[in-house]
């Protein structure tokens, strides 16, 4: 049998800047969870057996049993799963049970990373002010938010002060990342 | 005490001539430094003009700068830093400057007086488009535009505070302080390229040394908190609602630079501080517009802050602030002394007083009180109201924008001392401890209103648009008397500095010509922008292929590879053909790849189209709501299609859709309404039926999905498909659906769909192995000659088929019209289907959907075209319906179309004529059932 | 102008899609004898005050979700930010 090889959207992309690294960071997979009518507490209770912890509140990443989980609706949430697992969906709706319905979601999305040489450099938040509308230099680490930036949407993520992680749909993650790239050409250069 | 580095030399040019100014010089410092006195025309007289002002306020002083390609007109000279290089000309002369054959306006001043517009070039009638408006054109406007495309580049941003103080003079800075010591997050912003407001062109002392000193340590404290925000050069231009402000930044007025030159923050703010100062007003009197008679205030910013005296200067004022400037004569209104005329057509040199007395000058520094900035306090409806004691118009604070404070001379404090203690002030209620008041001057304002010097000659109020007292008291006799009126009629208040220096000199002339106080008078107020912003700013980076985002399909590096010709879809590049060597014309491509799809195989990348997910125990039921048939009842392993209604009975999207389990559905829409549709069903659901259990999530970037069609398309798909599932036409019929693997476990999901009308499946992987799947599949249709075909292709397999697309599902078209008015199911209520009945949806006058064939082979059918029952003229009372799809058919080798027909479906058989008006052509058409090709379906259930 | 979501705070609104007033949350009874009169009102006819103005905003480039804003339609204030799911559970 022939054999298929997956491709990364935006093709391992990298640039480096003094002070500021852009690149493309491998996804893992993603898949969203939401929780069926009237089953909040089954839902929760599997959540926290398949995850380790009960489920995030908005605004707020959370570590959890093999990657992260973050609120993306309302009784909808989305797990970011490290490693590859094509069936990560089918396996997440086998240990939740009937109280959650799964989409797979990894390969509508790209993500990229934007990290900082140093806490000193400013060079993250002088871009991405530019570029996001979100208050990132005051939001507090770990938070996250949906917005949309230069017309195109976005899950944005500071995991710390030194790195910020954007998702962005698959399809317009090249025209997001040219965006991106030229903006900080913008500011650093 | 100059702000000035003489050390730092700049070159320059005005109109070809070359001079020379300093670091730290405007253009028009460094234009009254080499003794230039005029430097425009104006408007409509064209008579000749100087410097005025020192700042924004500038009405005289327009230049364009930059070369032919990259020329920027009606720039104020007074807020150009110069630049070595810098190249700059006057405007609105016809000749040169010394000699404008215009000027011959002037002496046609009493034909041109306010409204002149209205009166004149009425007749005769014709007159009007071939004389009056090409000249009337080539007149109007102050600059020229290059009409080139801007090489320059922008950006925008966005900013976050709790305080944004807007304007850097003694109090916005005495405010920055307090607030940025007490850890507030300040943006303190001020459009002058050099922070300290009033303070630079003054000579005021501050804890006993000169004020300079105090404003260069408060900035040098400011610079080293990081909580605080420094934005010099950036104009607040625009108060929006709920705390938004809009921030123009100019980084250079250089050009060819790769750094973009401005920078339009939207600045969200917890508060704001309004800081702005305020404007030193004329004296309307006769021949007040000579070069040379300047605001006091500007004569003093040249000598202090730019080190430049101006020879033999007189003053005219009439309140103590004005006599702070050096003159050589002072004429005080308040001691009975006023000017009546000024002679010097080129430049002053001469002042006539009252008294008779005729006094040599050359300069006439002109002081009638100030204006507080109070623009930005109307951006939000907010009125300022009348000060008879200071004689200006302050901040009304029941009106101010939500979380506005005005302070300083902003605020009718027109002291320093007055300044810092409102900073002070606001400080505390902010919660915020003040630090030490610094010691300054409290000089009290002592003004004696004095606006205007009747009498037979022109006195200019507003000198950017050429308006003088006469056109005033003329608007008035001619009964426009309200103020809003007044500005309309006589463009008072409306050129490119928007009144600053003439907008209240104006309405107390109303107010004396009317007889009435000037707070009866009332006043007009202000919109964004306060000072013009380029649309270059607005555009941002969204220029050219950047205008907006572009999505691209699983497989486009594969086609790009083979040679498609891609069509803009929305944000999407989708291919329209695929063309070949030889090919001529897209009509060689096309017609290829429709024969050899239907002949043996072709793919085509479906990606585009809408896919949603719908789980949930009440998916089907929700699926009854929004289409007019039954979803319910879809089997699991089976795909059907529906149709989606607005409420109004109007067709707003089709699809099909596949269950895939009990409580899972995959729901697809066309191309362009992916998004409305899913934020449609989200109202439907989170609105109209919130007890439902259904959730919603879209998954059209998440699956690759190729259509794969024609007599092969099974065998080739045979290739791929993993040998336990079985896709014989027993074991997976018309309309099957199921999730499978391929190519060795790879997890995938099969549809038997057919929009070709052959044989034919879409076949779906998870998009990261797209590109993969399509370079794999197009290996294994090699032995089948499979091609790739394009949405051209994809239309014309369609059109032959009489499938309804988006030309079709046009916003105005119901399930009746399109031949699905039996699909509507009778037995439950859907989105839409109430407003559906409506009487003239379903009459039987009701256009109908039905297909079109030219009489005669050879004719070339047009989209668009009408019909009209044949032998009469094309009229809208003799239209019956219009062609929406057409397309040569390859397979019936003739041009074939579908459209609309009133009646339609009983009137298969009539010739009728097509009219195409605009393209001027009349084919005569038979109309036939839209299924043109394999009309039984027998392909696609092979 | 910014809308304060329930859930996440305040968001300019420019992340969301404005639909109409607020009364379509009151879809008519198809089966009422007089189903198509008060469908015809309520697609047609809207009072369009000066003043408080219940309306429905869909957050699209955020959580999805539909609220209904209370909104000053001549100062812009806005009032209240409600999620049109609690809204229209509350009705039934």
């Amino acid at each position: 049998m022939p054999k298929l090889s997956p491709t990364l959207p935006l093709e391992s992309f990298s640039k480096h800047w003094p002070g500021l690294t852009i690149e493309e960071h491998y996804i893992g997979e993603l898949i969203s969870l939401a929780i069926a009518r009237e089953e909040e507490s089954a839902f929760k209770t599997a959540f926290k057996k398949t995850f380790g912890k009960a489920p995030p509140e908005p605004s707020q990443l959370m570590a959890v049993k093999g990657g992260y989980a973050i609120w993306s609706s309302l009784e909808q949430y989305l797990i970011l799963l490290e490693g590859e697992n094509i069936n990560a969906d089918k396996d997440i709706a086998k240990k939740m049970g009937p109280s959650a319905y799964t989409t797979l979601q990894s390969d509508g999305w790209a993500s990229i990373d934007i990290k900082a040489k140093t806490s000193k450099s400013t060079a993250l938040y002088d871009v991405l002010e530019r570029f996001i509308p979100l208050n990132l230099r005051q939001a507090p680490e770990g938070f996250t938010s949906r917005t949309s930036a230069h017309h195109i949407a976005v899950i944005v993520i500071k995991y710390s002060e030194t790195e910020i992680q954007l998702l962005t749909p698959r399809s317009s993650a090249g025209s997001f990342l040219e965006s991106l790239i030229h903006t900080a050409e913008n500011v650093l250069s | 005490m100059s702000l000035i580095d003489t050390t730092k030399t700049l070159n320059f040019t005005f109109n070809g001539k070359a001079y020379q100014g300093f670091e730290g010089d405007t253009l028009a410092s460094a234009l009254l430094r080499n003794k230039v006195r005029i430097v425009g025309r104006s408007f409509k007289y064209h008579r000749p003009r100087g410097i005025m002002g020192a700042g924004s306020e500038e009405p005289n002083a327009l230049v364009e700068i930059h070369g032919a390609g990259t020329c920027e007109p009606n720039r104020r000279a007074t807020t150009i830093k110069l630049f070595e290089g810098l190249d700059a000309r006057s405007q609105n002369h016809m000749g040169t400057l010394n000699f404008d054959a215009l000027a011959i306006n002037d002496f046609m001043h009493p034909f041109l007086a306010s409204g002149f517009y209205y009166k004149t070039f009425m007749w005769p009638k014709a007159f009007w488009e071939k004389l009056y408006e090409p000249v009337i054109r080539r007149a109007a406007g102050l600059g020229t535009l290059s009409k080139a495309v801007d090489p320059d580049s922008y950006d925008k941003g966005f900013l976050h505070c709790d305080v944004l103080i807007i304007g850097a003079g003694p109090a916005g800075l005495q405010s920055a302080l307090n607030l940025g010591l007490g850890g507030k997050h300040i943006i303190l912003a001020d459009d002058d390229f050099r922070m300290g407001g009033r303070l630079l062109s003054e000579t005021y002392e501050i804890d006993a040394a000169p004020a300079l000193t105090w404003v260069e340590q408060t900035l040098k404290t400011l610079e080293s908190l990081p909580n605080v925000r420094l934005m010099p050069r950036t104009a607040i231009y625009g108060v929006y609602d709920h705390g938004i402000y809009g921030g123009l930044e100019t980084t250079t007025d250089k050009i060819g630079i790769a750094k973009p030159r401005h920078i339009l923050w939207r600045i969200y703010a917890n508060s704001s501080i309004l800081a702005a100062g305020a404007t030193e007003r004329p004296i309307a009197f006769a021949n007040n517009d000579r070069p040379g008679v300047m605001l006091a205030s500007a004569v003093r910013s040249y000598k202090n802050r730019f080190g430049i005296e101006l020879e033999n200067t007189a003053l005219l004022t009439n309140n103590d602030d004005g006599l702070r400037t050096d003159a050589a004569h002072i004429f005080d209104t308040r001691n009975g002394d006023y000017v009546m005329d000024v002679g010097g057509r080129k430049g002053v040199r001469s002042v006539t007083l009252n008294t008779g007395e005729n006094v040599a000058a050359n300069h006439l520094a002109v002081s009638g009180g100030w204006n507080p900035n109070v623009h930005l306090t109307c951006h939000k409806r907010g009125r300022p109201k009348w000060d008879e004691a200071l004689s200006c118009f302050v901040p009304d604070t029941h009106t101010l924008p939500s979380d506005m404070s005005v302070i300083g001379a902003a605020n009718g404090k027109f002291s320093t001392h007055g300044a810092f203690m409102d900073a002070n002030d606001i400080c505390e209620k902010l919660g915020v401890k003040a630090s030490e008041l610094p010691q300054t001057e409290d000089a009290p304002v002592k003004i004696s209103a004095f606006w205007h010097v009747k009498g037979t000659k022109r006195a200019w109020v507003d000198f950017q648009n050429d308006v003088t007292a006469k056109d005033i008291t003329l608007a008035h006799q001619e009964g426009f008397s309200s103020v809003e009126h007044v500005k309309r009629y006589t463009t008072l208040g409306m050129a490119t500095d928007q009144g600053k220096t003439s907008n209240v000199v104006g309405l107390a002339v109303l107010a004396d010509a009317i007889g009435q106080s000037i707070p009866e008078t009332g006043t007009t107020i202000f919109r964004p922008p306060y000072t013009p912003v380029p649309i270059g700013a607005f555009a941002g980076t969204h220029r050219g292929q950047h205008f907006k985002p572009t999505r691209l399909t699983p497989s486009h590096k594969y086609v790009a590879e083979n040679s498609a010709t891609f069509i803009e879809a929305g944000y999407w590049k989708r291919s329209q053909w695929l063309a070949r060597e030889g090919e001529k014309g897209w009509r060689d491509s096309v017609d290829r790849e429709v024969l050899m799809t239907r002949n043996s195989v072709g793919i085509c990348d479906v990606t585009t189209l809408g896919k949603i997910d719908v789980q949930g125990r009440d998916a089907g039921k929700f699926l009854n709501k929004v289409y007019v048939n039954t979803f319910s009842t879809l089997k699991v392993g089976k795909c059907r299609y529906g149709l989606m209604l607005r409420e109004d009975g109007i067709a707003m999207d089709d699809g099909t859709t596949a269950r895939l389990s009990e409580t899972h559905f995959v729901m697809t829409t066309t191309t362009a309404k992916a998004g409305p549709v899913f934020r449609h069903l989200e109202y439907v659901r989170q609105c109209l039926y919130p007890d439902m259990d259904v959730h919603l999530i879209s998954t059209t970037d998440q699956w690759a999905q190729y259509s794969v069609a024609g007599p092969n398309s099974r065998k080739l798909l045979e290739k791929i498909v993993d040998p336990k599932f079985d896709i014989s036409n027993e074991a997976f019929p018309y309309m099957a659906c199921g999730e499978i693997t391929i190519c060795g476990g790879i997890r995938a999901r099969l549809f038997r769909l057919s929009f070709s009308g052959e044989l034919a499946y879409e076949i779906s992987v998870p998009a990261r192995y797209g590109d993969t799947l399509i370079r794999e599949m197009m290996h294994q249709g090699e032995a089948f000659d499979a091609v790739l075909y394009g949405t051209e292709a994809l239309g014309v397999m369609r059109i032959e088929k009489g499938h309804a697309a988006g030309n079709e599902l046009n916003g105005t078209t119901t399930a009746n019209a399109l031949g699905l008015g039996g699909f509507v199911s009778k037995k439950k209520d859907c989105i839409g289907k109430v407003l559906s009945q409506r009487e003239g949806l379903v009459s039987e006058e009701a256009l109908q959907m039905v297909g079109f064939i030219p009489v005669n082979p050879k004719d070339k059918l047009t989209n668009g075209a009408h019909f009209i029952p044949k032998g009469t003229a094309p009229s809208p009372e003799t239209d019956h319906g219009y062609m929406s799809s057409v397309a040569w058919s390859p397979m019936l080798k003739t041009y074939i179309g579908l459209g609309f027909l009133k009646n339609g479906q009983n009137r298969l058989g009539e010739v009728i004529q097509a009219s195409h008006l605009m393209g001027n052509s009349h084919v005569d058409v038979t109309v036939v059932s839209p299924h043109f090709f394999d009309p039984k379906g027998e392909r696609l259930r092979a | 102008m910014i809308i304060h979501h329930p859930l996440l705070g305040p968001r300019d609104a420019s992340e969301f899609v404005y639909l109409g007033d607020a009364s379509l949350m009151n879809r008519p009874n198809p089966k009422s004898e007089t189903a198509a009169d008060d469908f015809y009102s309520y697609q047609y006819l809207r009072d369009n005050p000066m003043g408080e103005h219940r309306e429905l905003w869909y957050h699209e480039q955020g959580d999805r979700s539909w609220l209904v804003v209370t909104r000053n339609t001549l100062t812009h204030d806005i009032t209240k930010v409600e999620l049109a799911r609690d809204v229209a559970r509350a009705q039934k």
